[in-house]
């Protein structure tokens, strides 16, 4: 079972994960959060300490850059794998992202039927781009 | 007495060579020319036209000497810097022209970072929603929250596959719009296995052909040359080609086939399709100019083929079809096997 973090200001997009763990129900747990008001003691706290961390990118009052460098920073969970879920997917916001260090990018909307094997993969260590 | 021959004296003579290379010291080729004519003939006329009193000749040699020649060094100064002015004015001129040239690059740059902004903040805004529209229907359609009749099933069907066709509208344009402002970018890795796209491009397009008695086949060799480019453009760009037969052919077959023919990967997708009438040909590749029949089919953007060329052509390599109306068409892809692409280095 993949205990999954999800950090996400909007309704719509966590009830679509939450979807995709009432499909997968064997594969994953999802624990979302609606905003990074107080992201790192949150994270810190966090009954299952989740195996991936899927951050939005404009969500406040932390942005998923700076989510992804406490992450980093953070003793216990520099180690896992930090995905950027975005709407934003122009070269441009794309480079950043491979730039400021996450293990890969899931593009929304995201694909309902390759989203198990994508996280499996970034399990597995590959960085994925799933842009389009 | 006029018309009397004179000797010619001495003075003149060097009057007329000193003059002479001053004007082409000061002056450009064209005003020595015109001057030395003139020159010429000045002095040709006081040699026809001054009597033969040897006094006045000798008169006029110092007139010469002692105000013609400055009067003359001042002329071709005074000429020299007139030129000078032109060439003053030119400069101020072309000063200008290039400030209002560099004014308007920098209106089409501000224009430009305008046009990706607004594209940025589009595909945004429409792939947020789309997230919800696309997952959520399928999601109904799955009958997981409650069972669904089968009139629900087909509109909830229906709604996703239009909000898949939005999205793919939006990604169209994106590409487009990337394209047209040279700022497509590969991602370009050194061993991209041409038998998986195939693979991947087949199993996306199984479905188009789920209602049709159309078979689908390929012929792709057990082992090929990896190639070096961008999997996600080489995988769009069979996908393309390759829906676009499945789309068009109502019966019989579609077929994909790899080879490798020289120093080139080529990749067939022949179909049993309407075929591309004679006066759709030349619109196959520009951009919004559906072909009648492809209008008549009501899917696309219009953008499919035209992105399809330019990435073929980004990747170095070549897309051209045959076809025979009522027959099929066969659209054939031609990649090199030595790229000059440059590997993105691993990150």
């Amino acid at each position: 079972m993949i205990e999954v973090l999800y950090v996400e200001d909007d309704a719509s997009s966590r009830a679509v994960l939450h979807m995709l763990e009432r499909l997968n129900p064997d594969f994953m747990h999802v624990t979302t959060f609606n905003d990074s008001e107080d992201f790192e003691r949150r994270l810190a706290a966090l009954e299952c300490q989740p195996a991936v961390i899927l951050l939005d990118i404009h969500v406040r009052p932390y942005n998923g850059f700076e989510m992804l460098k406490m992450v980093r920073a953070s003793r216990t969970h520099d180690c896992v794998p930090v995905v950027a879920v975005t709407a934003s997917v122009m070269n441009e916001e794309v480079d950043m992202l491979r730039h400021a260090g996450f293990e890969g990018t899931l593009a929304k909307p995201l694909d309902l039927e390759r989203f198990p094997s994508l996280l499996q993969r970034i399990l597995n260590g590959e960085k994925v781009w799933h842009v389009q | 007495m006029l018309f009397t021959p004179v000797t010619i004296s001495g003075y003149l003579i060097y009057y007329l060579v000193a003059s002479t290379v001053l004007a082409s010291l000061l002056l450009s080729v064209r005003q020595t020319f015109y001057f030395s004519v003139f020159n010429f003939a000045f002095v040709l006329f006081l040699i026809v036209a001054t009597p033969q009193t040897e006094g006045l000749f000798g008169k006029l040699d110092e007139l010469f000497f002692h105000i013609a020649v400055p009067a003359l060094l001042m002329i071709s100064t005074v000429i020299r810097n007139r030129d000078r002015e032109q060439i003053n004015r030119q400069i101020v001129e072309l000063q200008r022209l290039a400030e209002a040239e560099r004014l308007a690059r920098e209106r089409a740059e501000q224009s430009d970072r305008v046009k990706s902004a607004f594209l940025a903040s589009m595909s945004h805004e429409l792939r947020t929603p789309l997230n919800a529209i696309i997952n959520f229907s399928k999601f109904l359609k799955k009958g997981l929250p409650g069972p669904v009749n089968q009139e629900q099933e087909e509109l909830l069907g229906s709604i996703s596959d239009s909000g898949q066709h939005l999205l793919n509208l939006i990604n169209d344009i994106l590409d487009m719009s990337k394209i047209e402002a040279g700022s497509l970018r590969l991602y370009v890795e050194p061993d991209v296995n041409v038998r998986e796209i195939i693979g991947s491009a087949v199993q996306y397009v199984q479905p188009l052909l789920a209602d049709k008695p159309v078979s689908l086949e390929q012929s792709v060799p057990e082992t090929l040359p990896l190639l070096t480019g961008d999997r996600k453009r080489l995988l769009q760009i069979v996908l393309n080609v390759l829906s676009n037969a499945c789309k068009f052919t109502e019966t019989g077959c579609v077929r994909v086939s790899v080879s490798v023919e020289g120093d080139k990967v080529r990749i067939c997708v022949a179909d049993s399709g309407p075929g591309i009438a004679p006066e759709d040909r030349e619109n196959v590749f520009t951009a919004f100019k559906q072909t009648d029949s492809g209008l008549r089919q009501g899917s696309g953007t219009g953008l499919g083929m035209p992105i399809t060329l330019k990435l073929v052509e980004a990747h170095q390599g070549t897309i051209w079809f045959e076809s025979q109306p009522g027959e099929g068409t066969t659209f054939y892809i031609d990649l090199p096997l030595v790229s000059a692409l440059e590997p993105e280095r691993a990150q």
